[in-house]
């Protein structure tokens, strides 16, 4: 695996959400990653890529923050891995609009964007060039997880990552992935409409939750930690007795209990 | 219609605790959404049809001065009349004078959103004027008082049992008659009506340019009704419905089709190129082609909004929408529900009346894999959002007050600093373990439905900082998650 | 109704906004609005003389994909073929007022083997005079069952092509609640865009049919909780016959 190295070194963007909320699935891509031979680095100036304030409406605010994600992470070449699609699809498919009229700053947001993956995005890279380590097969201890995966929206739709994640999860043979009816259905979170629409967002969430308990798996997984926390606050208001975890947490954990072949 | 855009947060709570359209509403998914998937998907090479299909409407819209004036000497060369109306109320007019004159008493009518628009049905009665609508979700809204629920299919929010109920009450059948029955009613009941009326007025899918013909899709028979019956036929048509070329026709109908129901072709596809021809056995004798602009023109002038002009009206992104398929076609408060009826609503008929449409949605993106032509309704979502926030484009209609964007800006201000925002999340962590939760009006809207998630002691950075590295592979205690 | 019909007024306000929203990609390859007389015609005889040629194989390609549209189909060689597909249908209905349209298809059949022995009254809807239109219309109406040609059919969605002119009422295939379409030998063509390209040079050509239905099917509704229904205001059973 030593040409895994090539791959150099990556720095996390961690995002809002993971950053001030759940920081164990920051520490779960660092040691994924790590484990695949990647070096990893947190530029510690990062802040909000923005994308809260652009889809209020409020563009000007939103580019203040583009503008300083484009500051910490332009004066390097690394590759930057973020565990979340919305903040990714923001770099790439929105900050070319904030910076519209701004040559200097637009070359450089696209730059920087060719370079910024989400976490099974990257991973599917690592797994292509066989960097992943092969996790020993089921033995004594082998523990079968039940797994179900839900669609974050951003992910699917506007960066069209579909069969990573799936691919990524079916390649444990620990995991049983078992596929929930209507995953591409939007949870109801949306930012900011999950409290101003809240009916609405609670009534999209039961639909999510009832799809999610019908697959009797004993966690729930998605890419994005907004949308998990969305599932996850009601699921426990629900009492359901099912685990949530970022996929990075799930892979980690897969991972953590495993023999390197 | 009369606009009532502004109630869209009453309305859509009222239809989400009426246990019996939620359960009509459940039906969307599997009986249009996954119909349009499969056809779709049984069909070569949709991508480049739907490719094709966008690139002829930007196309049609960047000339359609010269479409329309095209279409208008084609369709006067063969003998019917067009009229160019500015506004929905000129349409009306002109509709209601030309009956009056020619004594007409009653008309039947096949679908048209765009006379909801005018509100032509009241126009008309108001003259003494009989209008009845013909297509069976539009005879039962009728019947009810209602206005349309869903683009294609009017009555979709009502059981069979409602309509076998409202039948009975307002044409005295049995009241527990099954579907069959039900339409078997309406066969008759309208039968007697094709027959007797002295004009019709159908709406138009496409109206094609080169050849000054009129397109109408429809299933049931109602539309060749209304067109080979009376001895009038008048059109009403949204002036951004012109396609140059009938050799276009085949690729939109397709896109059309498959996208409203899933079919591979409607029942009936009527085309209309100007009254009868004097060798005609029947036919009517007049043809009027009513061509709208009721503020489409503004919409056409915008660069961002213009591509809302190029919808089919198939309803494949109400199928999508999961909001939509929650709350229904009479929340949004005008003519055009869902994520085409969030953007062209509030624009013809008030931005900042409508202001709650363009939030309404998570912009989950469902509506634009829906569209048959590609129309990007998540961005000129965003882009009315920002209009409304602090645009310039519709100043005088933006809604967002000072305080709103005092609070963006300090917000932002503050999420663009790491160490600021770990200290705000901190301290609100503290304060909502001393404080009980319903205090906060904003939380409540979380809280109401879902637990709060913890706010951990430090944030990812902080720990980082202070670990400077990870644990060995073998796993360790920094944060191991539980399974 | 001065004020509506300023189309001049309207146009200009197009025009502006057309020009104040301009998005640009302005030529498009796609649609062939600009094609030339001659390249159309050219196309619309290669069509017509495919049709003619392969009709075996159209018809091979229509039978299946009008089924599943809802057609009752059938071939059949020829007029004697035809009255034999037609009694059965007769007696079960209980059908009394036949209605056709003057087209050639149908005219080519001797329906006296039928009138006899059946009880039943056959009205061609023509225009020749012989019958006032206002009775022609309510035989049409009345009648159980109608029956047409057609002007082309089309393999790809299972249709049928009826346009109205002196031969062919609008009502014939209408208004009865049986149809039954005779389909010739060179009639069918391929795709929906076979038809319209012939649309196309009949516009050039100044024969251009006012009035065309694409019959592809019963009449059909799903507005009442998206449950099938057929016979709505058309035909709800409707035959296809392909001849030859």
């Amino acid at each position: 695996m030593s040409n895994c190295k090539e791959f150099g070194r990556v720095s996390i963007f961690a995002t809002c959400v993971v950053n001030h909320l759940f920081p164990n699935v920051a520490f779960s891509v660092a040691r994924v990653l790590e484990r695949c031979s990647v070096a990893v680095d947190v530029e510690e100036t990062q802040a909000c890529c923005g994308q809260p304030f652009f889809n209020m409406g409020y563009w000007k605010d939103a580019g203040r923050l583009a503008k300083k994600f484009l500051a910490s992470y332009g004066d390097t070449t690394e590759k930057i891995v973020v565990p979340s699609g919305s903040c990714v699809s923001m770099i790439r498919n929105h900050y070319p609009q904030l910076f519209a009229e701004e040559t200097d700053l637009l070359s450089q947001s696209k730059e920087i964007a060719s370079r910024t993956f989400e976490f099974t995005e990257y991973l599917e890279l690592l797994f292509e060039n066989n960097c992943i380590p092969k996790i020993d097969s089921p033995g004594e201890d082998f523990h079968q997880y039940r797994v179900t995966y839900h669609e974050a929206c951003h992910l699917s739709r506007e960066l069209g990552i579909k069969s990573s994640p799936r691919k990524i999860l079916k390649s444990f043979p620990r995991i049983d992935l078992v596929e929930m009816d209507k995953a591409e259905v939007c949870c109801g979170f949306g930012g900011t409409f999950s409290v101003k629409y809240p009916e609405i967002s609670s009534a999209m969430l039961d639909d999510k939750i009832e799809s999610i308990l019908e697959t009797k798996a004993s966690t729930v997984t998605a890419c994005d930690a907004s949308c998990l926390m969305n599932i996850e606050g009601g699921l426990k208001k629900k009492g359901a007795q099912i685990t949530t975890l970022h996929i990075a947490e799930v892979v980690d954990a897969v991972m953590s209990g495993a023999v390197q072949v | 219609m009369r606009a009532s855009t502004q109630y869209f947060k009453q309305k859509s709570t009222e239809t989400l605790h009426d246990l019996k359209i939620q359960e009509n509403l459940a039906g969307l998914y599997p009986g249009f959404h996954e119909a349009r998937i499969k056809a779709s998907s049984d069909t070569e090479d949709w991508d480049q049809l739907k490719e094709r299909g966008r690139r002829i409407k930007a196309h049609t819209l960047d000339h359609l001065d010269y479409y329309l004036e095209l279409l208008e000497k084609n369709v006067t060369n063969a003998g019917g009349v067009v009229v160019f109306a500015d506004t929905a109320k000129d349409a009306s007019e002109y509709v209601t004078k030309l009956a009056k004159s020619r004594g007409v008493k009653s008309v039947v009518k096949s679908k048209s959103m765009l006379s909801e628009e005018m509100s032509l049905n009241h126009h008309l009665e108001i003259q003494g004027i009989e209008p009845i609508e013909t297509d069976l979700g539009e005879y039962i809204v009728q019947l009810a008082g209602e206005t349309p629920y869903h683009i294609i299919a009017p009555a979709i929010h009502k059981s069979s049992e409602e309509v076998a109920a409202l039948f009975s009450e307002k044409i005295g059948t049995e009241p527990t008659l099954g579907i069959e029955d039900l339409t078997e009613v309406a066969r008759k009941q309208l039968r007697e009506k094709f027959i007797s009326a002295d004009m019709g007025i159908t709406g138009g899918n496409f109206m094609v340019a080169d050849t000054g013909t009129l397109a109408l899709v429809t299933n049931e028979g109602n539309g060749r009704m209304c067109t080979s019956m009376p001895r009038i036929h008048v059109a009403i048509v949204g002036m951004e419905k012109v396609i140059p070329s009938i050799t276009d026709l085949g690729l939109f109908l397709r896109l059309l089709i498959r996208s409203a129901t899933g079919q591979w072709i409607s029942s009936y596809v009527t085309t209309v190129s100007g009254p009868k021809r004097s060798k005609d056995i029947d036919g009517p004798e007049e043809f009027h082609l009513v061509i709208v602009d009721n503020g489409r023109s503004r919409i056409l002038a915008d660069p961002v909004l213009r591509e809302s002009l190029y919808c089919l009206r198939c309803g494949a992104c109400l199928n999508a929408c999961p909001v939509y398929r929650k709350v229904g076609g009479h929340s949004y408060g005008w003519v055009y529900p869902g994520p085409i009826g969030a953007v062209i609503s509030p624009m013809l008929t008030g931005l900042s009346r409508g202001k709650d449409l363009p939030f309404a949605s998570t912009l989950c993106g469902s509506c634009k894999e829906a569209c048959p032509v590609k129309i990007d309704i998540p961005k000129m979502l965003l882009y009315l959002r920002n209009q409304l926030s602090e645009g310039t484009h519709y100043r005088s209609e933006r809604t967002s007050g000072l305080l709103e964007r005092a609070i963006s800006m300090f917000c932002g201000r503050l999420l663009g600093s790491q160490n600021a925002t770990a200290k705000a999340v901190k301290f609100l962590g503290k304060v909502l373990k001393i404080f009980p939760k319903r205090i906060f009006p904003f939380l409540q809207g979380w809280t109401r439905f879902r637990d709060l998630p913890e706010i951990p002691e430090q944030s990812f950075i902080e720990r980082w900082r202070d670990s400077r590295h990870i644990d060995n592979v073998d796993g360790g205690d920094d944060g191991n998650s539980e399974k | 109704m001065g004020i509506v019909r300023n189309s001049n007024k309207f146009i200009e306000r197009v025009r502006s906004a057309v020009a104040e929203g301009k998005a640009g990609g302005d030529s498009i390859t796609e649609s062939s609005f600009s094609e030339s007389n001659d390249s159309v015609r050219k196309r619309v005889s290669s069509i017509l003389a495919d049709a003619e040629l392969a009709w075996e194989t159209m018809f091979e390609n229509l039978y299946p994909v009008a089924e599943t549209a809802g057609w009752h189909v059938s071939r059949v060689s020829g007029p004697e073929d035809i009255l034999a597909y037609i009694e059965p249908l007769v007696v079960k209905a209980g059908t009394k007022k036949i209605v056709t349209t003057a087209q050639k298809a149908v005219s080519e059949i001797d329906f006296s083997h039928l009138l006899g022995h059946l009880e039943l009254s056959i009205t061609e809807i023509n225009n020749t005079g012989n019958t006032a239109p206002s009775d022609l219309r309510s035989r049409a109406i009345d009648a159980d069952i109608g029956i047409t040609g057609v002007e082309y059919a089309i393999a790809e969605t299972g249709t049928c092509v009826l346009s109205a002119d002196d031969e062919t009422g609008r009502l014939v295939g209408l208004a009865p609640p049986i149809h039954i379409a005779l389909v010739k030998r060179g009639q069918v063509l391929s795709t929906l865009d076979d038809l319209f390209v012939i649309r196309k040079l009949q516009f050039f050509d100044e024969n251009l049919p006012a009035y065309t239905n694409l019959i592809s099917g019963p009449s059909r509704s799903a507005d009442i909780e998206y449950t099938l229904v057929t016979g709505v205001h058309g035909p709800g059973d409707v035959h296809m016959l392909l001849i030859g």
